[in-house]
């Protein structure tokens, strides 16, 4: 009962045909792992032509604070897992959302917007999911620069 | 007088019956928990029987809090007035001898009208709360009041058609047997609207724990709590001393005249516990059913099973 | 006019806090949210500042129960960032004990779903019958629940003959038992009426919103890593993938059950068939992987787990990512407590739609930081108290 999806190989030369130079980079680290990084212009257009290949799985979004950018990862993928990367720069922290593709990618982009700031437009409900009510705004934890001000645990 | 008093207050009266009422509860939770593969009561008293005393004391210590939204009049009448209403519906079930602590023409009727005047205090108490699950809890109280009064009526009818008279000490005289041929029938349903009427398993829609959290009664605490819980175990007292005299033959037996007053009480706990036991066997085999499903289920068996068994009683009487 | 119905955060269904927001109409649910911010512990942020051997132990405890699944995902992860060969009898042994875990847990699931329709008797016996394998667990491993078990490049413990013998019979008994419990699930009235129909999620939908695990495979979303991503030693241990298709709680409950039973007929292939030899391969104490990245998947008893890590060469990850299973169904669990169209949602069936996505919202919320204490806290408690008063 194996999924139907295409190999690994043939989802990285599917994106190659379809976004030429938009790829910026791209390699096969496992018999079902591939990372592709795209620009943030080029980002659903990727996103776009994977759901056209076949791969109707959108795994996770990962976000990694890299200090003058935003990492954001879409993982893809049920047979393979594609990770695809792209950057977008902290004063304008924006990505078009994913969820007129995946409409259950609504939580994951609350959870990306919530934690490293990034704004997902087209979001229907960008909102407060795991901070606390009284969390202050604009302060984001997984940032790098923020440091948790707990007491350290007693011994 | 004072012999009168002590009738009233002792025995056969309100201790006697608290005590049976306990000594049924203990009788449940004992059995429902050796059907779970669980021990049950076990610390309080020999073999845990002194739990729901135990449990009642512990209730009076606690803290006493009244909703701010509450009525506070309705809130606390309601527990008391549940209580006396129930206790007074259960002094006219013949316990300790063929008449029951009070009886009067008709009492059958009374003890049925009772019952329902007890099923909308649980409303009203629900109601008095004014919290979320306390009135999600009181609607379902009402709603199934609409399923299970009827077939609890018209199986009691049943007996009394073919009893031919509406006094529970004239039932209970008789000491007829009415479990076999068509009254199985009679007893069946009844046993399955007593559970609906005493908020058990699989009925316990008006206090689903699960759901709204012990719905109509989740805003009562300390004293009110601890009467609102004795009055349920003086209903399941209630109503299966009911199913006693009507469908077993009440705590008539075989006894020598001098040895009446012993063995009497001792037969009617027989048969009650027996009932207990049934109904118990039921509680710990079943899965809560929805409300809806509820309502469908009487509608559609039960109602038109206890109109048959009433026609059939009168007619083969 | 609707009744905002808070299900939560301190409700007896609720194994951990969780608030279901629900709009009432009646007895019709008519809309409904999920606030899964009460179990916060920021773990993600507390996986940066510790070393890859320290995490793993954090990454233990992200959850209780599926705490078998998350230290496999999290060596596989490292193992494979690393580049470290694995023996082959410590995957078979992490194969066994993943596989007792996912019994244990679904055990647990079938407990409490049997509590969540008011059948007690039957959440006893589930939970009397747990017990077998949590001491089957405890003789494998040294503990009942949190295993210990993974380790980076390995396993810690062998399992001898004695104790493979005793684990055969013992889940031989269980699976008796587990096929009663089949039947009770297939055959009883009340509980098919309390979950034939309840929680529909029709196929298309759970494609769309991304649903993983028992609840994708009960909506015929045929979806199972150990078949799709093989990791361990799954491609050498056959097994079926259990798929039904009638997009109900019932269905859930009946893919779990058969699941218990395959996962049975597992650990004992297993047991006949591994291989012997070491259990674990030596890494240097200061365990510095090369700057990359991995990404590891894993069935947990949930759904996919999947894990992601960032290493940029030093002691400590840059960035680990952990996605559970409970968030991806939550989107599945919100449409499956709307009413819509023909379809009724009653307050009673909230408990079983929300217990059939087996949540494990302590897996779900790991991303907060405990902070703002003293002024912050008191204000948060009065105006808790004064929101309480107004409604």
């Amino acid at each position: 009962m194996k999924s139907s999806e295409p190999g690994v190989e043939e989802v990285v030369n599917w994106l190659r045909e379809q976004l030429g130079g938009a790829l910026l980079e791209a390699k096969v680290t496992g018999r079902r792992r591939a990372f592709v990084r795209v620009d943030r212009e080029h980002f659903k257009a990727s996103m776009i032509a994977l759901k056209e290949l076949g791969m109707d799985f959108l795994e996770a979004l990962t976000g990694i604070d890299e200090g003058n950018s935003i990492e954001v990862i879409a993982h893809v993928g049920r047979s393979a897992s594609i990770a695809v990367k792209t950057t977008v720069p902290k004063e304008d922290p924006r990505l078009p959302s994913l969820v007129d593709l995946y409409p259950g990618a609504e939580i994951y982009e609350r959870e990306v917007w919530e934690m490293l700031g990034v704004v997902f437009e087209g979001n229907p409900r960008l909102t407060r999911t795991f901070l606390p009510e009284d969390w202050p705004k604009g302060v984001y934890p997984l940032r790098k620069d923020y440091e948790p001000k707990h007491p350290e645990p007693l011994r | 007088m004072i012999s009168k008093l002590a009738q009233v207050f002792v025995y056969p009266g309100i201790l006697y019956m608290v005590a049976l009422a306990f000594f049924l509860e203990w009788l449940d939770r004992k059995l429902v928990a050796r059907l779970q593969n669980r021990v049950g009561p076990h610390y309080a008293g020999p073999y845990g029987l002194l739990q729901p005393l135990a449990d009642f004391v512990k209730l009076l210590t606690k803290e006493s809090i009244v909703p701010s939204g509450a009525d506070g009049l309705l809130f606390t009448l309601c527990p008391v007035t549940a209580f006396i209403v129930v206790a007074t519906a259960a002094s006219f079930v013949p316990m300790t001898s063929t008449r029951g602590l009070l009886s009067t023409e008709g009492d059958a009727v009374a003890v049925l009208a009772l019952i329902t005047i007890y099923l909308l205090l649980v409303y009203t108490a629900g109601a008095a709360s004014q919290s979320r699950y306390s009135l999600v809890g009181a609607v379902r109280a009402a709603h199934m009041l609409l399923g299970f009064e009827l077939p609890l009526m018209l199986s009691c009818l049943g007996v009394i058609a073919s009893a031919g008279s509406f006094k529970l000490s004239e039932i209970a005289a008789q000491g007829v047997w009415r479990v076999f041929g068509l009254h199985a029938l009679g007893f069946a349903i009844f046993l399955v609207a007593a559970e609906a009427e005493l908020d058990r398993l699989p009925f316990d829609i008006p206090e689903a724990e699960q759901e709204i959290v012990s719905g109509w009664l989740v805003e009562y605490s300390s004293w009110r709590l601890a009467l609102l819980r004795l009055t349920k175990d003086m209903e399941l007292l209630l109503l299966s001393g009911l199913a006693t005299t009507l469908f077993l033959g009440g705590p008539a037996g075989p006894a020598p005249p001098s040895a009446e007053n012993l063995l009497y009480p001792l037969y009617f706990l027989a048969k009650t516990a027996f009932v207990v036991f049934l109904l118990s066997l039921i509680r710990a085999s079943s899965a809560r059913i929805r409300l809806d499903q509820f309502v469908v289920l009487c509608w559609r068996y039960l109602v038109p099973a206890s109109f048959a068994y009433l026609a059939l009683a009168v007619w083969v009487v | 006019m609707g009744l905002y119905l808070p299900v939560g955060p301190q409700h007896p269904i609720h194994p951990e806090a969780t608030l279901i927001k629900l709009k009432v109409e009646g007895e019709y649910v008519v809309d409904a949210d999920i606030d899964a911010s009460f179990v916060h512990r920021g773990i993600e942020k507390a996986l940066e500042r510790k070393t890859y051997v320290q995490g793993l132990f954090l990454a233990e405890r992200i959850c209780g129960i599926c705490n078998a699944a998350h230290t496999t995902c999290y060596s596989i992860n490292i193992e494979g960032l690393a580049g470290i060969e694995v023996p082959k009898r410590a995957q078979w042994l992490r194969l066994i004990v993943e596989e007792l875990a996912r019994v244990s847990s679904h055990l647990l699931w079938l407990g409490l779903l049997a509590h969540s329709i008011g059948f007690e008797s039957l959440f006893m016996l589930a939970f009397r019958d747990r017990e077998a394998v949590l001491d089957l667990m405890e003789g494998i491993t040294g503990g009942r629940v949190t295993t210990g078990y993974n380790v980076i490049g390995g396993v810690r413990r062998d399992i001898d003959a004695a104790t493979a013998h005793k684990i055969k019979s013992s889940l031989a008994q269980l699976k008796e038992r587990v096929l009663k419990y089949k039947r009770l699930l297939e055959e009883d009235p009340i509980v098919r009426a309390r979950t034939v129909g309840v929680g529909y999620l029709s196929t298309s939908e759970a494609k769309e919103l991304l649903a993983v695990g028992p609840v994708a495979r009960a909506s015929g979303v045929s979806y199972d890593v150990r078949v799709d991503d093989p990791y361990l030693v799954h491609e050498e241990v056959p097994f079926n993938p259990v798929v039904y298709d009638t997009c109900d709680a019932w269905g859930r409950a009946m893919v779990r059950v058969d699941e218990i039973l395959e996962s049975i007929g597992m650990v004992t292939h297993a047991l006949d068939n591994a291989p012997s030899g070491e259990i674990r391969a030596r890494v240097p104490p200061v365990f510095k992987p090369p700057p990359g990245e991995n990404v590891a998947r894993v069935e947990a008893p949930r759904g996919e787990l999947l894990h992601y890590v960032r290493s940029d060469g030093t002691e400590k990850p840059y960035r680990y990512k952990v996605r559970t299973p409970t968030l991806a169904n939550l989107a599945a669990v919100i449409a499956m407590l709307r009413s819509q169209g023909g379809k009724v949602v009653h307050i009673a069936d909230v408990p079983v739609i929300f217990g059939s996505i087996d949540p494990c919202i302590c897996c779900t919320a790991r991303v907060l930081v405990v902070d703002e204490k003293g002024s912050a806290r008191e204000t948060f408690l009065d105006d808790l108290s004064a929101r309480g008063r107004a409604r």
